[in-house]
């Protein structure tokens, strides 16, 4: 079980990363990003796609892995309405993009997860003093159910409770919505608590 | 008998008989393995995520691992009355959803799953009668617990019967 404080410092340490990705994605998409409050979400593992909107839901999903010493996983979801807005702005097309999308509107999505969770990472290094190495991304868009399951394998061999913490970003007219769920694994955990002196 | 359909999640598992459908959303690459018993119509559906539980910290599910979750499985339904000797089963899942270049072993966590699942199953004596496993695509399976027909539904890469 985790206390309050110590879900306090989580939220707070989402609220720096985001804090630095939200004004990457603005610049990317040339338009004001606003940045939901963090969710630190303590759940069992068989309830997390029911909180994202059920396990059947079609998501895009872009994944990374962190290693060294922030070691995370990284999964950025995006609705379909999500994408297709994201792509028209990103490409500067009038095409309505649908899965399976093209090599070129793949790319352009991983380019974007890439940016965000590097300024995302990198605010949380300068944070914790810990250092990190962040994967290339890999895409996938099916249902969020399938998409989960390599981000809370690496949880599920510690516990049956997966703690994720969850922050939105979305643009001025709510369009373009990207959900960031950064898992951290345990020892990871363990360190940043010490570190925060919340222990 | 009214048909009553059981959600099973991640790392769980549900039996059933008579007409009882027994159902897990999206797979990825995790593993729904299925077991029947045609003389006494009993199934058993378990939703596993990793291979072995000797090899990870977690001992309290033993639903979660393959070689744990299909033996609590069997004694499961040997409670009502299906045999080891007689069961059957079938296999989905498994995926890799993602993949990266220079492949990590834990990316490829979802044959590994397979592989796991076909090697306890063999230990057990139980045939593998179909299997709808490996691919890079999500999966939803529906399992009758009677004559063990197994649906399985992608998203873009059609629907089946096996």
């Amino acid at each position: 079980m985790l206390s309050s404080l110590q879900i306090d410092a989580l939220r707070e340490m989402s609220n720096i990363g985001c804090g630095n990705a939200a004004p990457a994605l603005s610049t990317m998409l040339n338009r004001r990003v606003d940045m939901q409050i963090p969710n630190v979400n303590i759940l069992p593992l068989a309830d997390v796609a029911d909180s994202l909107g059920g396990a059947e839901l079609v998501l895009t999903g872009v994944f990374f892995q962190a290693t060294d010493e922030l070691t995370c996983s990284i999964l950025w979801l995006l609705k379909q309405e999500s994408v297709t807005k994201l792509l028209s702005i990103l490409l500067d097309s009038e095409i309505t993009s649908k899965p399976p999308y093209s090599s070129m509107e793949q790319s352009a999505l991983m380019e974007v997860g890439n940016i965000l969770s590097s300024s995302y990472l990198s605010a949380l290094s300068t944070f914790t003093g810990l250092k990190y190495q962040l994967s290339v991304p890999a895409l996938a868009t099916d249902m969020a159910g399938a998409i989960l399951d390599i981000a809370l394998m690496q949880l599920g061999a510690y516990s049956d409770q997966a703690l994720i913490i969850e922050n939105t970003l979305c643009d001025g007219d709510e369009s373009v919505e990207a959900t960031f769920l950064l898992i951290p694994d345990v020892p990871l955990l363990e360190r940043i608590f010490e570190l925060l002196g919340v222990a | 008998m009214k048909k009553r359909i059981k959600q099973v999640g991640m790392a769980q598992y549900a039996v059933g008989w008579g007409d009882d459908v027994l159902r897990t959303l999206g797979l990825g690459s995790c593993v729904g393995v299925c077991l029947y018993d045609l003389q006494v119509n009993v199934g058993g559906l378990v939703h596993i995520m990793l291979p072995e539980m000797a090899l990870y910290q977690d001992k309290s599910t033993e639903a979660k691992y393959a070689d744990t979750g299909i033996k609590l499985l069997v004694g499961e339904m040997e409670r009502l009355g299906a045999r080891q000797e007689r069961l059957l089963s079938k296999l989905a899942g498994g995926a890799q959803m993602f993949s990266f270049p220079g492949q990590s072993e834990v990316m490829r966590i979802g044959e590994r799953n397979v592989l796991a699942s076909r090697r306890v199953l063999q230990e057990l004596g139980i045939p593998i009668v179909a299997e709808h496993t490996g691919g890079n695509f999500g999966r939803t399976i529906e399992f009758a617990c009677t004559g063990g027909e197994l649906e399985v539904r992608t998203i873009g890469h059609g629907t089946f019967v096996i």
